[in-house]
């Protein structure tokens, strides 16, 4: 599933990032990796998702939708 | 030879306040990803030598994707640099220490600064210093810059790895085939001497993860093994090399930072982390958000209001002692008169708008409110093709078009940046409001004012959308939020008074020639030629007295102007008198709104752009302008 559908406070683990490279770059570039835990914060249905990384400190993240639905995520 | 330090970090880690800190100087900080986005240079003294201290733009790498990022690497290759200070959050050590990785790799001497050590402490973090010091081969100060704790240690430490010729710092490998596959490139490379800076493992490094970064004589070194190895690891990892290389680093990152960290009980306020969800969940976010926005535009209104008025007195003052002494009408007093009225415009129309602006947004930056409000506006931004993260850039738009301009670059991709670009000069700047809330407030009532108001920001949604269409390739958003921190009104004061520096510093010299220009046009009373040249425009189709033509150009040269040149070109002593009708005031309004803003933004669109688009941006913004106007005239 991707990162839109994942139910919120969640544990997450990122199993791909299925974008070309640009997009894919700046998202490895600041910071989510595949097989990265992550926590998404909000669940709303507009508007870009929040998550924390849990793999590579404590920071929140931004996502624009169009981001988001890029990142496959599984429970862990 | 000066010797050279240079900050490098990732944004937000507090670079420029380390800077402010140990050069005594005043950069632009904020609590806002990527507020650096120029080189900062300053000299300081050390045990009575003298260095230079460089700060460069926040990276998260030395792959970029954005143009600050490329100033950095830019910088780290090609420049003399004698120390690099890798900053870091130390409250977000792993991904820190990623970009560690890859400066060690550069191979330049290198002292780590863990700074935000109190952020850390807080959280329950405890890191080992010495333990990554053994790990990188060089020393490791922790710092909180903000408070000025550690700063002597680490000046001093620097200053004794400055002594020493060349530090060795550690090799980190990575796994076995990486590993392979850099070493064979780096034996291709074994004759090659280098002119920048960067050693044969970097270079063999990139080459595999971003042969971009590569000159051309590398590039052809290992352009075949090169190709060879990035088709295996496609091969291996169904991936490509960057995502490969980058993991690589990762997991060297996080390896550390398990090795020399330990966590123990958080000690942060949890009311702050419920109060961030207040901020940032709905409806309660949106309920904040519209607050910010009535309390924001509230606040800058009615405190410039009073410093305007306030202003207007001792600026008459001096500009009727000034010229009285001079012959009237001569050649001198039309310069002088000129020069005053680019200080009347200056610092009784921009200042009064600027200064609450620029104190109000300060503030808002350092408590990290800045980033949530893009958080909550990504949506509607994506109505005009763009992200959150432009709201920076908008908000200081409605202050003046010059500093917004320059914000753009913390934008990632140059589709977004030539979007904001376009559409910020559309924006009514503090000058334009004046005469928005002079002319049409004064004249019709504040309810044209709003009118005029949403009617600009529908143009921009309009003109946003097409552009979307015609350049493809949206970016979404993707900003880091950091935590929130209690403002500091001093440093929002200290910040508001260099900005206003750096702005007058850019500005004024443009302003003042521009006016003292006008002077000069109406000593040689050339204005009637150049009401004949518009009169086509102003008079047929916009149904204006043919005298607002010579305003326009005045306009054009200094918006604020126009208030003042208005009376003139038609003869009257105060706005009040005009002898223009409800509709004539409203027409002009808005063809003054819309045409472009002022010569320096042009200056600023053709700097920060190219040529070409300052001229199709003004192209479009005229264009706009007279349709728009047109449209009004025929329907009310």
């Amino acid at each position: 599933m991707n990162l839109i559908d994942a139910a919120p406070e969640k544990k997450l683990k990122v199993r791909n990032i299925s974008s070309e490279s640009d997009f894919k770059k700046r998202l490895i570039t600041i910071g989510i990796h595949k097989d990265d835990f992550l926590i998404k914060i909000n669940q709303s249905k507009f508007g870009p998702v929040l998550i924390r990384n849990l793999s590579s400190g404590a920071a929140k993240l931004a996502l624009g939708r169009g981001v988001a639905v890029k990142i496959i995520v599984e429970y862990d | 030879m000066i010797k050279r330090i240079v900050l490098v970090g990732q944004p937000n880690v507090g670079k420029s306040t380390l800077f402010n800190t140990i050069s005594d100087s005043r950069a632009t900080t904020a609590n806002f990803p990527g507020t650096t986005n120029e080189i900062l240079r300053k000299k300081f003294n050390i045990f009575g030598t003298d260095f230079d201290l460089v700060d460069l733009p926040g990276s998260y790498s030395l792959n970029p994707s954005d143009v600050s990022e490329s100033i950095t690497i830019k910088y780290l290759i090609s420049e003399k640099i004698d120390l690099i200070i890798n900053v870091i959050d130390s409250s977000q050590l792993a991904r820190g220490l990623e970009l560690t990785v890859e400066l060690a790799e550069l191979g330049l001497p290198m002292l780590i600064c863990l700074n935000l050590i109190d952020e850390c402490a807080k959280q329950g973090i405890r890191i080992d210093e010495e333990k990554l010091s053994e790990y990188f081969g060089c020393p490791v100060v922790s710092t909180s810059a903000l408070f000025g704790k550690g700063i002597k240690k680490l000046v001093d430490t620097a200053y004794d790895l400055l002594q020493i010729s060349s530090p060795a710092l550690k090799i980190l490998n990575y796994s076995y085939n990486t590993e392979k596959y850099v070493t064979d490139l780096e034996k291709k490379l074994a004759n090659v001497t280098f002119e920048t800076n960067g050693n044969k493992r970097f270079f063999a490094i990139k080459a595999i993860e971003n042969p971009n970064l590569l000159s051309p004589e590398i590039l052809n070194k290992l352009s075949e093994e090169k190709k060879i190895i990035q088709e295996e690891i496609q091969k291996i990892h169904r991936t490509d090399s960057y995502e490969v290389l980058s993991s690589e680093r990762h997991h060297l990152a996080m390896k550390i930072c398990e090795k020399i960290s330990v966590v123990g009980k958080s000690r942060r306020q949890p009311g702050i982390d419920k109060f961030d969800t207040f901020l940032l969940k709905p409806p309660t976010s949106y309920f904040f958000l519209g607050l910010f926005f009535v309390i924001y535009f509230l606040f800058i209104f009615y405190v410039g209001n009073l410093l305007s008025s306030l202003a207007d007195a001792p600026l008459n003052y001096l500009s009727d002692t000034i010229l009285t002494r001079i012959e009237n009408q001569s050649f001198w007093w039309h310069t002088a008169n000129g020069a005053l009225m680019g200080l009347k415009g200056l610092v009784g129309i921009v200042l009064p708008y600027f200064l609450p602006l620029v104190f109000l947004t300060s503030l808002l930056e350092e408590t990290g409110y800045l980033s949530r409000v893009a958080f909550l506006t990504d949506g509607l931004f994506h109505l005009v093709g763009l992200h959150g993260k432009s709201v920076v850039s908008f908000i200081l738009g409605f202050g003046c078009s010059i500093p917004a301009l320059y914000s753009t670059r913390m934008l990632e991709n140059k589709r977004d940046r030539l979007i904001a670009g376009i559409l910020i000069p559309f924006i009514p700047c503090s000058a334009r409001i004046a005469v928005i809330f002079a002319l049409a407030a004064a004249f019709t009532g504040p309810i044209w004012a709003a009118i005029v108001f949403i009617y600009v920001i529908i143009i921009i949604g309009i003109i946003g959308k097409i552009l979307s269409r015609i350049l493809s390739n949206p970016t979404g958003l993707i900003l880091e939020i950091p935590n929130l921190r209690l403002p500091s009104p001093k440093a929002s004061i200290r910040k508001t008074y260099y900005k206003l520096a750096e702005f007058f510093k850019d500005t004024t010299l443009f302003l003042m020639l521009g006016s003292i220009t006008l002077g000069w046009i109406e000593y040689l009373n050339v204005s009637a030629y150049i009401n004949m040249i518009f009169s086509p425009i102003i008079k047929y189709v916009l149904g204006l007295p043919e005298q607002l033509g010579s305003t326009l150009v005045y306009g054009f040269l200094r918006k604020e102007l126009i208030l003042v040149m208005i009376t003139q070109a038609m003869g009257k002593s105060s706005i009040a008198e005009l002898p223009l009708s409800a509709n004539q005031i409203i027409v002009f309004v808005i063809f003054v709104t819309l045409y472009f803003p002022c010569f320096t933004t042009f200056i600023v669109v053709m700097r920060e752009f190219k040529l070409k688009t300052a001229v199709l941006s003004a192209l479009l913004s005229i264009t706009i302008a007279t349709v728009s106007a047109f449209l009004f005239k025929i329907l009310i």
